[in-house]
């Protein structure tokens, strides 16, 4: 868990819920308010995980790349009844496909920086707990690759290291023969990998791998605050759905632009789409309020 | 209820065929919207099942889980070692020799699972799913095509060549469309295909290059292994 941050010291199922929801609801409803509410969400979050730092410089990237975007689906895309002028060849760029263009970037922009969250807070120990369960065979295989892939790279590193010795570095000499060390290096490496492998399979058989269930490690537990939680993620996510689809909130295009007003349905849709968003940034709040509390008791 | 083999094969396929068909026409007619990006990401992880099923299901040996989390590895490393030359990676030359010489099952779990565990060190993204099964695919036909024949270099080179710049390139520019833009006309897919297609060009090229350099130290190493410990019968 971070420091600052104790909604990534949920247990991990309510982490991907989240995650899982919050993504797939922003790809599914380009209505503006709600990828506004999701954009602001992610940016915030990410400025909680990673730094306000780090965020501008994702920021930097994105910035041109909306206005990019918003540009190409108005030259590519000519419908919409409202058009702002017309191109040499006749095409009109419109208002409709500028502004569907502006939103469907930023839709773009909040998955990235809610893909950049889940980065951060769904590591892969937390993935092989929720999924290894499905099919042991694929994720012993995928928990082995990432151990030993960083063992791969430093044993590529020392062996190039002891080359490099006796002048067959991968750095060293002409362009083919560097070009043929680093293959010397890789080869080497893969021969070593090979057999190394046979050993680690046939210690892992003598230990009594296959003889009865695997059950794997895992710090996690899911208590009544993971439940509480999850529960109010769940229930958030399925108002949204539910307001979405009573048709309380709805955005069109084209041919011109309607996005519906300020409704019950739609004021409640909002609320509870916010909720989802907001869930880190509120769960945060309540920890911060109550170790506040703790703290003055003592 | 006993099924054989080839049954149990039949019904998962039919299920998946099924299941597939359901959800593009809950998405058309249903719902009445055109979400590309979520119904093909959905549609890519009900394909890639029956692969991991079969997987699962015929309980692979210690040995062989063993080997393909190396080869994994590798492409893996491979990957990160270049990563100061964008596009130009070993990850499809080494799923395709290992599809090669164990077999086009083998080629795809490999490939499958190099794109999901690089992409836990690179950072995952809506991109995950598509490379996944862009690698998978690569190494999956590239057993079909080379596994236990005698592998000559020129076809394997082309393969890997074509393989890349067709299966992955077409796969992965399709992605980038539908995760951009929701109208996705003929017009703005080939834009898409003309503005990747010097990006594929040196991933297709560079997947050449290793798989000139790779073949014969990779594949004579990996058929050693497979001799002397009797693997992937």
């Amino acid at each position: 868990m971070r420091m600052n941050d104790a909604f990534s010291g949920l247990h991990p199922a309510v982490s991907f819920f989240f995650f899982a929801a919050v993504i797939t609801l922003t790809m599914l409803y380009m209505h503006p308010v709600l990828l506004t509410v999701s954009f602001i969400a992610s940016a915030s979050y990410v400025c909680v995980l990673k730094g306000a730092r780090r965020f501008l410089k994702t920021l930097l990237y994105l910035i041109p790349f909306v206005l990019l975007m918003s540009l190409i689906n108005a030259l590519f895309n000519h419908a919409g009844v409202t058009p702002l002028f017309f191109l040499s060849n006749g095409n009109a760029i419109t208002k409709e496909a500028l502004t569907f263009g502006f939103f469907a970037s930023l839709m773009f922009c909040a998955v990235i920086l809610w893909f950049d969250c889940f980065n951060v807070i769904m590591t892969s120990d937390k993935l092989l707990l929720l999924f290894g369960r499905l099919s042991p065979s694929v994720s012993l295989l995928i928990s082995m690759s990432l151990r030993f892939a960083p063992k791969l790279g430093r044993k590529i590193r020392s062996i190039d290291d002891a080359r490099t010795q006796i002048g067959r570095g991968s750095s060293q000499g002409g362009f083919i023969s560097r070009v043929k060390n680093s293959m010397s290096v890789l080869s080497i490496t893969l021969t070593w990998a090979l057999e190394s492998s046979v050993t680690a399979s046939n210690s892992m058989k003598s230990r009594g791998y296959g003889a009865a269930r695997r059950t794997s490690f895992s710090i996690y537990r899911f208590d009544a605050r993971d439940a509480l939680t999850l529960s109010a993620c769940v229930l958030a996510a399925g108002v949204t759905v539910a307001c979405v689809l009573s048709g309380g909130i709805y955005a069109r295009y084209y041919p011109s632009i309607i996005i519906s007003g300020f409704g019950g349905v739609s004021i409640i849709g909002t609320a509870a789409f916010s909720l989802l968003c907001f869930a880190p940034h509120l769960f945060d709040a309540k920890e911060a309020l109550v170790w506040r509390r703790l703290r003055s008791a003592i | 209820m006993p099924q054989t083999v080839k049954e149990r094969r039949v019904s998962l396929a039919a299920a998946v065929l099924v299941l597939s068909a359901a959800v593009v026409i809950v998405e058309t007619y249903l719902w009445n919207s055109r979400k590309y990006y979520l119904t093909s990401v959905i549609m890519i992880l009900l394909a890639m099942l029956p692969f991991f099923a079969r997987f699962e299901r015929r309980r692979p040996q210690v040995r062989e889980i063993v080997l393909l989390a190396v080869m994994t590895a590798f492409a893996v490393a491979g990957r990160a070692a270049f990563y100061w030359a964008p596009q130009f990676k070993p990850v499809c030359a080494i799923v395709i020799l290992t599809a090669a010489a164990f077999n086009a099952e083998a080629g795809f779990i490999t490939g499958t699972a190099s794109g999901l565990i690089s992409n836990m060190f690179f950072g995952q993204g809506p991109w995950t799913p598509w490379q996944m099964l862009g690698f998978g695919l690569v190494g999956f036909f590239g057993g079909l095509l080379f596994f236990n024949r005698e592998v000559r270099t020129v076809p394997l080179v082309a393969y890997g060549f074509f393989s890349v710049l067709i299966i992955y390139g077409i796969l992965l520019d399709t992605a980038s469309l539908l995760m951009y833009s929701q109208s996705v006309t003929w017009k703005a897919l080939l834009a898409v295909y003309a503005s990747g297609f010097s990006f594929n060009l040196i991933h297709a090229a560079g997947t050449a290059v290793f798989l000139l350099l790779l073949k014969k130290p990779v594949l004579s190493k990996l058929r050693r292994i497979k001799i002397k410990y009797g693997m992937m019968d």
